[in-house]
């Protein structure tokens, strides 16, 4: 489902993803995770088509997004890193142009499903400016899924959401990834990569540090916490 | 002291901001460029003084100047009508020093008092010092004594001062009270209406700077000082700023149905519809339709000042104000731009060039039916009915002309692009020569009326050529932008 091959972007002097090489499989959950400003949210955009690689091969769903974004995002659901869907438009007007944007047949019976499934009636008649942080996000994450795609890419998904919803996202994910759906997803949330994840890599100052499951990416006897600690201690003590 | 050493610490912080902000977007050399062009136009236009002081005595050149300069002022200082939408603005993900008040126990009328001052002190050395440091540079070549030109410094950022501070008093009556506004609207109409039909007084001098330009009396820059002091205060004391937390609003799902009314617009009926929901909801029509038309009433209001109060004789007919308004109607574009963040857009199947054409689409709309409203009316009011079909085709070619030509140099970010020396000296390029055309046409329409009209008629069709090859162009230009700034 993904491929990438010595992928590189640069902003400037600064190289935010630095020669990275991995592949995801269909059906699998990866996660990506590191410290603040290592490349997570920038390698995600790159997979995605938001920004185009300095260098290097990638291609996602056989497609390559530096050259065809357009064909990435159709195939494709994204959950962004920070969550800001349109001003003026209520909940489930934001879902139905989701739908016309899509080309999706069925969009009314959808969005009530979603509304009903993240329990959004309430406040499916607010305009999004108006609406709180985690409802926010309860939205995005209904619009990048709305048309089950079989990729999806997930940046800080559970951020905003209390446990309620954490606990609805995490039971739908096992569910889309039972269904064959493959989910990429950048997280700080150790316990959730941990759980949930079939295999891991560490990103530090743009450089994947180490790739596996979650039980083996650290030595032997090291829990995934203190192997990211370890892996990625220089950073972390000099960002402070 | 220690208040005013806080409220200076926030101005310049606020200056630093404002220069980041802006260099963040269009480049800081490019950022720095624009007041050397202001510099370079009024060094350009003080070296061709003499020749220009043949025809306008040198009292109503300084007389125009301020003019221009005051409604300049008018122009950027209906700060307290979009105080919320400043306080909120945000740039992608960028936050603003006026957002502080949200997590922070500072008041928000302090912080927009400092907004305020930083607004002056950036448009006085954005605009005002390049324009006067012109007039100073030519001083080897003209001659000017250094003196008038200081004192022109001064009598000038006292316009532009005037201008700021009624326009912010009076944004921040409107808010308060419509009806205050109208008595406030209502007596400064009276009082100059007074002076220019009874000629009791010279209705010039009730502009303080412009007295003071023409007489040299202390008295006249006591006043002028204490007008602005007095609309300042009461502006700021006054004014309204709403965070968020106000009650929201409910609205019944109405998406899938204004983008069926918008159909014709294919694969931009979502967008369109977006966009139009969004017009609505944010009341930015009328706003719209105001940046549209106002300033060509401002414009037919100052040559009604130069007509009757200069004496100065110029005959203008319905194809110059046609192509005003073509010229004008950039500032929909702009609105249209500023409605909402796109960023949400960055994960969606969506390019630039898409939301562009949908704001053309959508401009194109509003401008027509509302500058097919304002010819009708202006051709009944000037009795030049017997032209108003030449004018339509005049008005709707510069609007596509200059829409399309400013989407494509600015994309979606009009606002910053056109601070942009390298766009604007583009910009510059594409519109100025056309106007000017058209404009010289139009003052000599009464001497031949079939030639003139068509020679008009070749140069819309000109436009319309180059519109349709730019408007072809817009997907190459922008396709793969971002949504976000990066």
């Amino acid at each position: 489902m993904i491929v990438t091959d010595r992928l590189v972007r640069a902003f400037g002097d600064v190289v935010a993803v630095d020669g990275v090489s991995f592949r995801v499989e269909k059906g699998e959950l990866f996660g990506l995770l590191g410290p603040n400003g290592a490349g997570k949210s920038t390698l995600l955009k790159l997979l995605t088509g938001q920004l185009e690689a300095s260098s290097g091969a990638c291609a996602v769903l056989g497609i390559d997004p530096s050259r065809d974004p357009l064909d990435v995002k159709k195939g494709i659901g994204i959950v962004p890193e920070v969550e800001s869907p349109p001003s003026f438009l209520t909940g489930r007007e934001y879902l139905h142009f989701i739908g016309l944007v899509r080309g999706i047949a069925d969009i009314r019976e959808r969005t009530e499903d979603w509304i009903e499934r993240l329990d959004m009636k309430e406040v499916a008649t607010v305009p999004c400016k108006d609406l709180s942080k985690g409802t926010r996000q309860k939205l995005m994450i209904a619009a990048a899924l709305i048309h089950e795609p079989p990729l999806v890419f997930l940046d800080e998904p559970f951020s905003g959401l209390d446990p309620r919803y954490q606990r609805l996202l995490k039971e739908y994910l096992s569910d889309y990834l039972a269904r064959g759906g493959t989910v990429f997803m950048c997280t700080h949330i150790l316990e959730i990569a941990e759980k949930m994840c079939t295999r891991i890599a560490i990103i530090d100052r743009g450089r994947i540090v180490a790739t596996g499951g979650p039980a083996s990416i650290g030595r032997e006897g090291e829990t995934l916490d203190q192997a990211f600690m370890r892996l990625t201690e220089r950073t972390a003590s000099q960002g402070v | 002291m220690e208040q005013l050493a806080r409220h200076l610490g926030l101005v310049r912080l606020m200056m630093s901001e404002e220069r980041r902000l802006n260099a963040s977007m269009i480049g800081g050399i490019q950022f720095l460029m624009f007041p050397v062009i202001i510099l370079f136009m009024a060094l350009v236009l003080s070296l061709a003084s003499s020749q220009l002081l043949r025809s306008m005595p040198l009292d109503q050149a300084y007389l125009l100047l301020h003019a221009v300069i005051v409604l300049y002022g008018i122009s950027v200082g209906g700060l307290a009508l979009f105080s919320d939408r400043i306080a909120e603005r945000r740039f992608g993900q960028t936050s603003l020093i006026l957002q502080t008040p949200l997590t922070q126990p500072i008041d928000g009328r302090e912080l927009f008092a400092a907004f305020y001052v930083k607004e002056i002190i950036y448009y006085f050395l954005y605009s005002i010092v390049p324009i006067i440091g012109g007039i100073a540079l030519s001083i080897p070549v003209t001659g000017f004594p250094v003196t008038s030109v200081l004192f022109l410094l001064l009598t000038t950022t006292l316009s532009f001062l005037i201008g700021l501070s009624l326009s912010f008093f009076l944004s921040s009556m409107y808010v308060r009270s419509r009806a205050l506004f109208g008595v406030l609207v209502g007596v400064m109409a009276v009082v100059f209406l007074t002076g220019f039909v009874t000629k009791a007084y010279d209705v010039a001098d009730l502009i303080p700077s412009i007295a003071l330009q023409r007489t040299h009396e202390p008295l006249y820059l006591a006043i002028a000082l204490a007008v602005i002091a007095l609309f300042s205060f009461v502006a700021i004391m006054t004014i309204q700023v709403k965070y968020s937390g106000r009650a929201s609003e409910r609205h019944e799902a109405r998406m899938l149905e204004t983008a069926g009314s918008f159909t014709f617009a294919r694969s931009c009926s979502a967008l369109m519809g977006k966009d139009w929901i969004d017009l609505l909801r944010s009341r930015t029509l009328v706003p719209v339709v105001s940046a549209y038309v106002g300033p060509l009433a401002i414009l037919a209001l100052m040559f009604w000042f130069i007509g009757n109060v200069l004496t100065v004789r110029l005959d203008l007919n319905m194809v110059f104000y046609a192509a005003m308004i073509g010229f004008f109607s950039v500032s929909i574009y702009s609105w249209l731009n500023m409605l909402d963040n796109n960023a949400f857009m960055e994960v969606l199947p969506v390019t630039v060039a898409q939301v562009i054409r949908t704001k053309l689409l959508l401009l194109s709309m509003v401008a027509a039916v509302t500058s097919t409203v304002f010819l009708i009316a202006l051709g009944a009011m000037m009795g030049q009915l017997g032209t108003l079909p030449l004018g339509l085709v005049v008005g709707y070619v510069t609007t596509a002309y200059t829409v399309t030509s400013t989407a494509y140099l600015t994309g979606l970010r009009t606002n910053s692009y056109l601070f942009d020396p390298a766009v604007l000296a583009k910009f510059s390029g594409l519109s100025i020569p056309p106007l000017v055309a058209l404009v010289i046409m139009s003052l000599s329409f009464w001497m031949d009326p079939l030639v003139v009209s068509i020679l008009v008629l070749a140069v819309c069709g000109v436009l319309a050529l180059v519109t349709y090859l730019l408007y072809r162009r817009i997907d190459a230009r922008w396709g793969r932008e971002s949504f976000v700034y990066q």
